[in-house]
């Protein structure tokens, strides 16, 4: 029977605890994450009216086209410049504008197991905003809302085949750029197949690299999604759909491979769309599956190598749920191995900074300060929606904790302490968001002032860690 | 992860983050700028954080029982700038000397705030807000001073505006565009944590280890210079028409529990980091000097024994200095002020610290009256209020 910390609840399943939130927190820290779980797809009110993917996608693209057909009679007009400055002006707000939001959402959330849950998963199906993808610049953001967090308190295969459908994940992961080889325009253009989707649903999002698939089964995923598209005009001229909205999916039947496919030994008739329908609904329920989501949960929330038994447990209720993503999630509190003081993870850059601000009630979190903080994330390398490969963000300690990460954190916390230092207490706060220990107690009543006391709590072992 | 130049901390940036998180706390605003022309007196404050040991920097080497109690802090007897037969400043103090020599320093020793507790927390509190217990948003003693003598203006030279200088009247608050340096000596209260931590520990010695090799003289000139630059813009403020009249810098550092040294050591190098600063305020200042107070003070003194690890704990009563050529005026009067309580066991409070035998308030509430023109209505009743007049005991 574990005990049930709040610290471990507010720190290890949360996003670092608030000086005030202990008493409530306290009562029943394990019902307290439960009762986040029906909260979890409520669209944060800060995300309202900031645009859907689609509309962002289709914007960005055009302001792309419009660069592009400028740039190429050689000589911009002044006229064309202005449009240029207009469009990066608007682009630059806006990314700034998303980027404090989704600080704030962190900062601010009151479920914060929730809100963790749907950066989870927003991780697990990482996209990025690179630079050989203009049209995604503004689509990380939509995307984790229409994808993720809609979907959160569905099956996994709901939300898989949601991501599978989403613009900003065909782009990222060239899908739009396969074409059936075999297809009317494939053999019109004389184009061919992307496997990057297929794989990376293979590796990354389903069954995990040793899920038990080969490079066959890759190339019948990729055929069967061939088609899967976004309603975007090509080079030049119309959309595809003029009747169905810009930016959004579209099922592009003439780009769709013919035929049926095999796939890990089941053959999948050639349905058009419904036909990666089916093959993605297989692969939510295949066993691999089960255990790779069951790990990553494991390794994102209780330890970077966590105990067999916690894995087995969650790929159980998985399998057992037909993958229902609220009863894993519950799972993964009910597990003793989470509850376990020993099990302990090193906060990512963004968990640092957002559990700092959290643990500083008071600070306006104005546009400014928000921007600032997110400059900081940008100097820890952890900007939203940039992970460095569609495998997301690292999970372990070594990535996060290297000495140059711990220097930078110890300057930034000097500099927040230095800046309200003599506004907090560290000798509250300390025993408010960590559990007691007397090395970190004796430490900061042993300070020399307010200032190196906030220091001292905020850039300690204690607090790089979730435990 | 890379550790590419691009992906360093962009210092800049973290100025602007410690402006706008300061600004964006309880603290008044800047617009003193718009304000009516300040007084003729200056006043400087520098607050030392963590408790000066007094008998270090203005040593009682006539007290027969001084080197019973701490021999190993005391330096040689032929280096100590002897102000008397009986008071001497430690070596460190070259340039408060020579002010000495010229009726430009005065010094008062075993003084105290009205705290008798031993953290640093509330001692600073009550050092600073004035008043005769710690509490949790207190005002400043010296923004009280100026709320209704608009003629006065404040500025806090450091990157947050403490505590002495909160409240309604506004003030002012500049920091220099550098990164703060990292104290050293809160980097080692940090490993001292991180020696606990197997995973992390390892790391943060390496980032120290790098820091020392490529950045230590770097580092340590910075953080002169990181005292020094404020010690300039003090000058430059005060002088400035229009300017403030009074300024407020903060030092740490003086927390030396372990290994505080003699004539050299951890201890001395804040005494000559101290002793250059009001050097170079002097110098600084230029004309403006003959009318300026520095008012040095910390929030209490430390044990009079030695401890086990070559250092001093927490204890009652210090040492204040007042520099500038503003205490000329006030004429010809011995080197050290206050009764002397003694080191002998039985004088000793509680049975380890210098017993306060004047009360810093009386300090400051005369500094106030005399040098700034406040009256002593205010003085007694606002600033430091329940404070008894004439309190002040010179001998």
């Amino acid at each position: 029977m574990a005990l049930y910390s709040p610290f471990t609840a507010a720190n290890k399943f949360g996003l670092g605890l608030q000086p005030g939130e202990h008493t409530e927190i306290d009562k029943d820290p394990k019902g307290w994450l439960i009762a986040q779980l029906p909260l979890a797809d409520r669209l944060p009110p800060r995300y309202a009216g900031m645009g859907n993917a689609a509309q962002l996608i289709e914007m960005a693209d055009t302001d792309y086209r419009q660069r592009i057909s400028f740039q190429q009679d050689n000589q911009l007009t002044a006229d064309e410049q202005a449009q240029i400055r207009i469009a990066q002006r608007r682009s630059t707000t806006l990314q700034r504008e998303q980027s404090n939001q989704r600080l704030a959402v962190a900062i601010e959330s009151d479920t914060p197991f929730a809100e963790r849950l749907v950066r989870f998963w927003s991780n697990h199906f990482s996209i990025a905003l690179t630079n050989n993808k203009p049209s995604l610049v503004h689509a990380g953001l939509p995307y984790e809302n229409e994808a993720i967090r809609a979907h959160i308190n569905g099956r996994f295969e709901d939300m898989l085949l949601a991501v599978a459908q989403h613009p900003t994940m065909l782009i990222y992961l060239d899908n739009t750029a396969s074409f059936g080889p075999n297809s009317p325009a494939g053999r019109q253009r004389n184009r061919g197949l992307n496997e990057n989707y297929a794989r990376e649903m293979l590796e990354l999002h389903t069954l995990g690299v040793d899920g038990g698939y080969t490079q066959d089964d890759v190339i019948a995923l990729a055929r069967m999604l061939t088609g899967w598209n976004v309603n975007l005009p090509a080079q030049t001229g119309t959309r595809p759909d003029p009747q169905s909205p810009a930016g959004g999916f579209f099922y592009y039947a003439l780009l769709h491979e013919p035929g049926a496919q095999q796939l890990l030994g089941k053959t999948y008739a050639d349905t058009g769309l419904r036909q990666a329908t089916a093959a993605i609904q297989d692969l939510a329920r295949h066993p691999s599956t089960a255990t790779f989501i069951a790990n990553k949960l494991a390794r994102h929330f209780i330890a970077d190598q966590p105990p067999a038994s916690a894995i087995a447990a969650l790929a159980k209720v998985f399998t057992d749920t037909q993958g229902d993503l609220p009863r894993v999630h519950q799972a993964l509190v009910e597990l003793d191995e989470a509850w376990d003081p020993g099990m302990q993870k090193l906060k990512s850059a963004e968990d640092f900074i957002v559990s700092t601000v959290r643990a500083l009630p008071g600070i306006p979190l104005t546009e400014d300060v928000l921007g600032i903080l997110n400059d900081t994330l940008s100097s820890f390398n952890q900007r939203p929606f940039t992970a460095p490969s569609p495998a997301g963000w690292p999970e372990q300690a070594e990535h996060w904790g290297g000495p140059d990460a711990l220097m930078k954190r110890v300057e930034f916390i000097n500099m927040v302490a230095g800046a309200v230092g003599p506004d907090f207490d560290a000798r509250d706060i300390v025993a408010l968001i960590l559990p007691a220990d007397a090395a970190l107690q004796l430490a900061i009543r042993r300070a020399e002032s307010k200032t190196q006391a906030l220091a001292l709590l905020l850039a300690s072992p204690q607090f790089q860690w979730r435990a | 992860m890379s550790n590419t130049d691009a992906n360093r901390l962009n210092r800049r940036q973290f100025i602007k983050t410690a402006a706008l998180l300061a600004s964006a706390g309880s603290l008044p605003g800047l617009s003193w700028a718009n304000s009516a022309i300040s007084g003729d007196n200056k006043l400087a404050v520098i607050i030392l954080r963590g408790a000066m040991d007094g008998l270090s920097a203005v040593i009682p080497y006539g007290d027969a029982a001084l080197s019973g109690h701490r021999a190993a802090l005391v330096p040689a007897d032929n280096t100590l700038l002897k102000l008397d037969n009986f008071f001497a400043l430690h070596p460190a103090f070259s340039g408060l000397y020579q002010l000495q020599q010229r009726g430009e320093l005065g010094i008062v020793h075993a003084v105290a705030s009205a705290y008798r507790e031993r953290s640093h927390f509330d001692g600073q509190n009550i050092l600073e807000s004035g008043l005769e217990t710690a509490q949790s948003n207190p005002s400043g003693w010296l923004n009280r001073a100026i709320q209704v003598q608009t003629q006065q203006q404040a500025m806090a030279l450091g990157q947050s505006v403490p505590l002495i200088l909160r409240g309604q009247a506004s003030v002012g608050s500049w920091a220099p565009s550098v990164l703060p340096a990292i104290n050293d000596d809160t980097l080692s209260r940090l490993q001292n944590l991180y020696n606990n931590d197997s995973f992390l520990g390892p790391r943060l010695q390496e980032a120290l280890n790098a820091r020392d090799i490529v950045g230590a003289s770097m580092e340590n000139s910075r953080s002169v210079q990181g005292f020094a630059a404020l010690v300039d813009a003090a000058a430059s403020f005060l002088n400035a028409a229009g300017g403030p009249n009074i300024v407020v810098m903060e030092n740490d550092g003086w927390d030396t529990h372990a290994n505080q040294g003699a004539a050299q050591g951890i201890l001395q190098r804040k005494f000559t980091e101290l002793d250059n600063s009001i050097t170079q305020l002097k110098t600084g200042l230029g004309a403006t000097w003959q009318n300026t107070v520095v008012v040095v003070m910390t929030e209490f003194g430390r044990t009079v024994r030695v401890n086990g690890s070559l250092g001093t704990d927490h204890g009652t009563a210090s040492v204040a200095f007042l520099a500038g050529g503003g205490l000329v005026k006030y004429g010809s009067r011995p080197a050290v002020l206050g009764p002397w309580p003694g080191l002998s066991e039985s004088m000793l409070r509680d049975g380890r610290d210098l017993q306060p035998t004047n009360d810093l308030r009386s300090l400051i509430a005369e500094i106030l009256q005399s040098h700034m023109g406040f009256p002593g209505s205010l003085v007694h009743e606002v600033v430091f209020p329940g404070l008894v007049a004439g309190g002040l005991r010179l001998s």
